[in-house]
Parts: C-alpha cells; sequence; structure tokens
C-alpha cells in the first residue's frame, strides 16, 4: 500500500498540532501501534518547532511538509525556507540550543533520532533546512 | 491545553490536559509562574493524568520550574506520567530532578514528611 500527502502552512506555533494530527489522521490507514504513532507525531512536532521558532523565526515563509507511505515504511519531511544551520552537528548535540532565552530544552534532534529510524538534516546558510526521517512501523 | 491551578499549602497542583508542546509551553508558563509568586508557594506538583502529548518543549518548561523552585528551596514532582509521556522523562534525563508519585496525594504527603524532617 503506498500514499501520498502534501501540507504547507505559515510558520505559527498554533500549527505545530495541526502539523501532527494531520500526519497521524494520514497514516490511520496503516493501523499503527499506539507507540509508533506517538513516535511519529512527536517527531513531526519537533521538526515543525524547529522550521518555525529557527528557521524563520519571525520572517515570512511557509513550512512544507511532505508525507508518504509504502507498505509499513514512513517517509516525512519537513523543510522550510527560513536562516538555515551554521553547524548541523552542534545543533544535533543534546542539549544545545540557540535560544536558552526561550526555555528551550535542546532535544528537539535528540528526541527525533531517538523516535525514528532515519534522521538526515540538509540546510544551506540563507536558504534553508530540510529534515528527512524515516519510520518502520512495527506490524 | 486546559491549566488548573490549585494550591495546598504551599504546594502549588497544577493540572495539565491536552497536548503539551512549544505553543501551549508559552502559554502556560507565565500562568504558573504567578500563581507560585503571588501564592508565596514552594513545591509544585505536575498531574500529567490527562495529559496526551509531550514533545521537548515540555522538557524545557519543566526544566524551567525545577530552576526557579529549586530557588526557594523547593522540589518538583510529577504523577499520572503515560508510558508514551515516560519515554521523553527517561530520554531527557528529567527521571534525576523530578521526583515522582502515583497520585497527587502521595506527592502532597511526601513534600509534609520532608517539611517535618526539615
Amino acid at each position: 500500500m503506498t500514499n501520498e500527502m502534501r501540507l504547507e502552512f505559515k510558520p505559527l506555533s498554533e500549527n505545530e498540532v495541526f502539523a501532527r494530527v494531520c500526519v497521524a489522521a494520514f497514516l490511520l490507514p496503516l493501523d499503527p501501534k499506539v507507540t509508533d504513532m506517538a513516535d511519529i507525531k512527536t517527531a513531526v512536532s519537533e521538526a515543525v518547532t524547529n522550521a518555525i521558532i529557527h528557521g524563520y523565526e519571525s520572517a515570512e515563509g511557509n513550512v512544507e511538509l511532505n508525507c508518504r507511505y509504502e507498505d509499513n515504511v514512513v517517509y516525512i519531511e519537513v523543510s522550510d525556507e527560513g536562516c538555515g544551520i551554521d553547524d548541523i552537528q552542534l545543533a544535533k548535540k543534546p542539549l544545545y540550543t540557540s535560544k536558552p532565552e526561550l526555555e528551550r530544552s535542546g532535544m528537539g534532534f535528540t528526541v527525533m533520532e531517538a523516535f525514528m529510524d532515519e534522521v538526515e538534516v540538509i540546510s544551506e546558510k540563507g536558504k534553508g533546512t530540510t529534515v528527512k526521517m524515516l519510520k518502520r512501523l512495527k506490524l | 491545553m486546559d491549566l488548573k491551578l490549585r494550591v495546598a499549602g504551599d504546594v502549588l497542583i497544577v493540572n495539565l490536559r491536552g497536548e503539551l508542546d512549544h505553543h501551549s509551553a508559552a502559554e502556560i508558563k507565565n500562568d504558573i509562574m504567578h500563581e507560585y509568586s503571588s501564592k508565596l508557594c514552594r513545591d509544585i506538583i505536575f498531574d500529567f493524568s490527562e495529559l496526551y502529548f509531550m514533545d521537548s518543549a515540555g522538557i524545557g518548561m519543566l526544566i524551567g520550574r525545577y530552576k526557579q523552585v529549586c530557588i526557594n528551596g523547593g522540589s518538583v514532582y510529577a504523577v499520572g506520567v503515560s508510558p508514551v509521556i515516560e519515554r521523553i522523562f527517561e530520554l531527557s534525563g528529567l527521571n534525576k530532578i523530578i521526583k515522582r508519585y502515583p497520585t497527587v496525594e502521595a506527592a502532597v504527603n511526601a513534600v509534609n514528611v520532608k517539611k517535618e524532617v526539615i
């Protein structure tokens, strides 16, 4: 079974719940386990939050979310055309945050990597960031 | 996110209902700290039994409250943590700084015992 969808939305924090609930609804035909669904929703929330508060800050632009599945493998891509990441390895480091004043825990990428099977970050300064994630659902 | 705040002695009991993400964490942070300061509280008990989702924004919000409560010599307690949210607690090390109890009553008793010892 294969299926694909694409969402585009403004970088507003109220769209964090919109994005993860849309992905969860899209995956319902696969009848995922509760833990797999929770893992994916959490990872999507992390990636979308990063796009909103780090990618765009208060700049204009849209967040794009692509989601596809082939049998029990789920592919998710979250993209922004924001400021990009200076140092991806540093950004991925647990507890590192560029915005400590916002009470960010610096655990976003750590959560994505723990809850998904594969996470790839592609970023270019001034052009934007894409986070690609893959999850193999338990049957 | 539905937030309910209740004060018992110098303990602030925070009931979180719904989903805790970056958007809702920013909304509830000031309400919690306003109640904590104005009612001269020392400890905070977070009741997670009606919380259905939490991402790393919840970790940041809880560590922020932990730091503020520590300044007053208090502690942060968590009750009703579901298995899904438990994974976030384990991954982030929140278990090392936030004491866990099965119910609000058990956490309130633990706070009172701690005060008697002091």
